[in-house]
């Protein structure tokens, strides 16, 4: 019985003697075939969108969690490195959202 | 007809060097990023297992003094868990998941490169602890009140609160990531009953990441609190409750046990039916008892806690829900063996250690029933019968799992093959390793011996014991030895790959080894769950096959 509605499984999970492996080559969906189905067209339109976008070079996110390091060394030993590491993560956060998002 | 995803140019920078490399949003380098380091930090992690068992293998031995070994077995521990076992899983998310589902990157790729770069952050801090007088040394675990103020004076637990917090800030944005792209990024066709086996586990082991790793985040935070500004959330001294940090730790403690062996389940999951040249049995049934353990694994936390004087009913609550675990979790290991009957099985090194993560896991499953066992919890708690139990777990799951992963996308993901011979050698001298070093550690916890010691008396009756053990876990050593030399000679001259050596049925073996910056040239079509399958045999395709009766 179809799971998703879209398409067959040809393999009937183990318990068909068709499917059995022969050598290094499977025998799978020798039986007869009863139905098409349809591939599926539709996705995300988020898909659509990141499959056209170039991928990026961002120098951002090192710098933020260097900042994030700064901040725990600062916590650790010394306030004077949790402000530098304050500043460091304010400038990379504000570099983030700054970048274009497909450079 | 096939679904085009656009030719796209191979930009500049993929070539680039090590600015490339550090400024990459790309997954499949953030991928290679996250599966290196944990890599270096699962080396530095043998050898302070190997450093413990040095010390254990004989009595009133003083190789390490016991603050050194305090240190070493917290590091121990927090380094394979934080360090290796989650981020090396997160490598493989992030270089597989998108492949595997047809799409060209992380659907948040600076969050993605975020993630791995607090997760280095992190671990950088919490051995810079080594440097600045002394690492944590609570256990893994860190119990409270041992780690407040008052019983841990050094700053080892403040580096180790810290770090933790970095660390849960990486895997939370790396969860959010890997949901969100398993959701929206999926190619047409990939609906979820088509997703591989891999991304169904990795969905599943990111969900319980971003629901239990901010309980132990907030358990950090309040202990730096509790030592720095006055809170008293876990010293009774001051009015708070030490079992507050026990239910919060194991709250995301054993659900973080299935963060490291689901992903595992998947691996496994895609190997065996292609070594076995069958498609998987019960791929439902796998599918969802992924879910069910996912679920299930918020409900067994205080199992960890049966000698802290529980209530009788919680007690039966929790005991009941451990043995309910069982459940899902055997369902998978019957499919994987109904995948493997009358398979024609390729015992290539990904099978061998796909094998021999079904046996051995088993033994670590088996003992953890055991342990749900009230009364059996109660006489071995705190003892070396728990240290084989989680060790057979981890290391019989996650570690054979993972091998079994890296000799299986090895191909992909450098474009070349690792040396079968070393491989096997590899093998069995981990298997052997293995059963010496974790199986007498049931006996020796059944014997009485308390876990977390540094040295015993020679009058225990436990030295032999703890020399095989420490025998053992000196092969696990050479067994490591012999990957790394595999992996170097193959990565400088191994067979080429090409882009699907073992005949495979994923997405991923559509793409060349390794694969362009943007994945795929052209998508095949997503009509069933091996479209890889399809398209090389299109008179025999899946979709064509008769429908169950």
């Amino acid at each position: 019985m179809s799971e998703d509605g879209n398409t067959e499984m040809s393999v009937s999970e183990g318990s068909r003697s068709a499917l059995e492996a022969t050598g290094e080559s499977i025998t799978a969906g020798t039986g007869p075939a009863v139905a098409q189905q349809p591939a599926d067209t539709k996705s995300h339109p988020a898909a659509e969108e990141t499959a056209h976008r170039p991928s990026e070079h961002s120098p951002w996110p090192i710098l933020v969690a260097v900042g994030l390091l700064l901040v725990a060394v600062g916590i650790l030993h010394q306030w004077l490195i949790a402000g530098l590491g304050g500043i460091v993560l304010l400038v990379a956060v504000v570099g983030w959202l700054w970048q274009p998002w497909a450079s | 007809m096939a679904s085009t995803v656009g030719a796209w140019p191979r930009p500049q920078w993929y070539e680039e060097g090590i600015w490339g490399w550090i400024t990459s949003t790309n997954h499949k380098r953030i991928g290679v990023l996250y599966l290196s380091t944990s890599f270096v930090f699962f080396f530095a992690a043998g050898a302070m297992a190997m450093m413990m068992r040095t010390q254990l293998a004989r009595p009133d031995n003083s190789f390490l003094t016991p603050q050194e070994y305090n240190q070493i077995f917290t590091m121990h521990g927090t380094t394979m868990v934080f360090l290796f076992g989650m981020p090396v899983l997160a490598g493989f998310a992030n270089y597989l998941v998108p492949l595997m589902i047809g799409a060209r990157d992380m659907i948040f790729p600076r969050l993605n490169a975020l993630s791995y770069w607090t997760y280095l952050a992190g671990s950088l801090l919490l051995y810079s602890s080594f440097l600045a007088g002394g690492s944590p040394d609570a256990g893994w675990f860190s119990y409270a009140p041992l780690t407040e103020s008052p019983f841990s004076k050094g700053m080892g637990m403040d580096y180790w609160s810290l770090s933790i917090i970095l660390l849960g800030i990486s895997s939370i944005a790396g969860a959010v990531n890997v949901l969100v792209t398993v959701l929206t990024l999926r190619a047409p066709g990939m609906t979820f009953n088509r997703l591989p086996l891999f991304v169904w586990a990795t969905f599943v082991n990111q969900f319980i990441i971003l629901v239990a790793l901010p309980s132990l985040t907030a358990a950090a935070v309040m202990l730096y609190l509790d030592r720095h500004f006055g809170t008293a959330f876990f010293n009774p001294a001051n009015g708070g409750d030490p079992l507050l940090w026990q239910h919060l730790f194991w709250f995301f403690g054993h659900p973080e046990v299935y963060i490291l062996i689901l992903p595992a389940f998947g691996i496994i999951s895609e190997v065996i039916p292609v070594f076995a040249r069958k498609p998987i049995f019960g791929y439902s049934f796998i599918a969802y008892s992924s879910v069910a353990i996912g679920l299930l694994s918020f409900a067994v936390w205080a199992h960890h806690m049966f000698a802290v004087g529980m209530s009788l009913t919680a007690q039966a609550v929790f005991s009941f829900t451990s043995f309910t675990i069982a459940v899902p979790t055997s369902v998978k290991i019957f499919n994987w063996l109904a995948t493997l009957w009358g398979g024609s099985i390729r015992l290539r090194p990904p099978m061998l250690f796909a094998l021999g993560f079904i046996g051995l896991f088993v033994i670590g499953g088996l003992s953890g029933v055991a342990l749900a066992v009230v009364p059996f919890d109660w006489q071995v708690t705190d003892s070396y019968f728990v240290v084989g139990h989680l060790h057979s777990v981890l290391f019989g799951g996650t570690a054979f799992g993972v091998f079994a992963g890296i000799y299986y996308w090895f191909p992909k993901i450098t474009g070349r093959m690792l040396n079968e011979r070393l491989g096997k050698l590899n093998f069995w001298l981990l298997v052997v390793g293995f059963l010496l070093a974790f199986q007498p550690m049931h006996v020796l916890g059944i014997l009485g011996m308390p876990r977390r010691i540094w040295t015993y008396s020679p009058n225990m009756g436990w030295n032999e014991l703890n020399l095989v053990s420490t025998i053992g876990a000196y092969i696990i050593g050479i067994a490591i030895l012999v990957f790394v030399g595999n992996f170097i000679i193959s990565v400088r001259g191994g067979k080429e790959a090409g882009a699907d050596p073992w005949d495979a049925w994923t997405l991923e073996w559509a793409a060349s080894s390794p694969p362009a910056a943007h994945n795929f040239e052209r998508l095949p079509e997503v009509r069933s769950r091996r479209p890889l399958w399809d398209q090389k045999h299109p008179d025999r395709a899946d979709y064509l096959a008769r429908p169950l009766e």
